[in-house]
């Protein structure tokens, strides 16, 4: 405990050990500090197909030609929507209902779920019109490889998602979960919906 | 118990005003894009700062940023944001260096 001289009063120390830094409990900081590595793994393969289009004398392909953005458009309303299912899943937790922690978190579990299968969709269609990830028929080689790199690893995080909060609802019925934990989930998601806001202007509107 | 029956019931229906405005801003973007009615540093611009509103929007509400100590947040945000504007910057200046030098 230290104590000021000129004020008289008493604070303790954030170096002595058993106060929370930033008034956080461990698993958000946790959390907040694999996110943090988690982003720039992200901002490194952005950047890497900022270098590969800049870099690029040829033309990149037209992602009016490429892509169906209405279907893009349809993907990031499931993204965001599940992104306010999980939102509304912490609130829930927070406030002790546990029904309702559990409709939201499966409700955010279909939405990742139908999220991953319009992935797969678009997926199939690129890789039937002969997008690879060494070749594409649309100009660029390295169009694809940027492509089924970025959303591929976007894809598995939203897998992931699902799976994590697929068993945050099965223990939030055990009763065996806690708001904290559930709020962590809540984080890696709404990560995952922000690093698709990037994804979705960088890929595929500029 | 009202009380944090309330208090949740307004947390969610903040949320979905935050999905209106985050479904708003994307379908403006895409429209904007469609049309191609701007010219196209105007354009990446435009949808550079609509990026930047949502990425906010979710950081801040979603992820309670905004409530979180400022000091917490200064260092998530700040480290992210200076790191990736060091590395898309410098990455930048080398892309334009090989373009220089392939389009010879």
């Amino acid at each position: 405990m230290e104590t000021s001289q000129a004020t008289g009063v008493t604070k303790q120390s954030l170096w002595n050990g058993g106060v929370a830094p930033f008034n956080t409990g461990n698993a958000k900081l946790t959390i907040w500090i694999f996110l943090t590595g988690d982003a720039l793994l992200f901002a490194a393969f952005l950047t890497a197909y900022a270098f590969a289009r800049i870099s690029s004398p040829a033309p990149w392909p037209d992602r009016a030609v490429v892509f169906s953005l209405p279907f893009i458009a349809l993907m990031t309303f499931i993204l965001i929507t599940s992104s306010v299912t999980m939102a509304s899943a912490v609130a829930a937790s927070k406030a002790g209902d546990r029904s309702k922690t559990k409709m939201y978190l499966w409700l955010t579990v279909l939405g990742g779920l139908i999220f991953l299968g319009c992935q797969a969709f678009e997926w199939s269609t690129l890789i039937g019109e002969g997008a690879s990830m060494k070749s594409n028929p649309w100009g660029v080689p390295l169009f694809g490889a940027c492509f089924f790199g970025i959303t591929g690893f976007h894809g598995a995080h939203v897998l992931s998602g699902v799976i994590i909060n697929a068993i945050s609802a099965r223990r939030v019925a055990k009763n065996s979960d806690t708001p904290e934990t559930v709020e962590a989930s809540g984080l890696y998601w709404h990560f995952i919906d922000l690093v698709w806001v990037f994804i979705f202007t960088l890929f595929y509107l500029i | 118990m009202e009380q944090t029956h309330n208090a949740q019931s307004n947390s969610v229906k903040s949320y979905w005003i935050i999905w209106f405005i985050l479904l708003a801003l994307s379908v403006g973007m895409i429209i904007l894009d469609q049309t191609r009615s701007l010219g196209r540093g105007m354009l990446i611009g435009i949808l550079l700062v609509g990026m930047s509103v949502k990425a906010w929007l979710i950081s801040s509400r979603f992820m309670h940023l905004k409530y979180e100590k400022r000091n917490f947040t200064l260092i998530l945000v700040l480290s992210t944001l200076i790191l990736a504007a060091f590395l898309f910057g410098l990455i930048s200046v080398d892309a334009l260096n090989v373009l220089h030098h392939l389009s010879r």
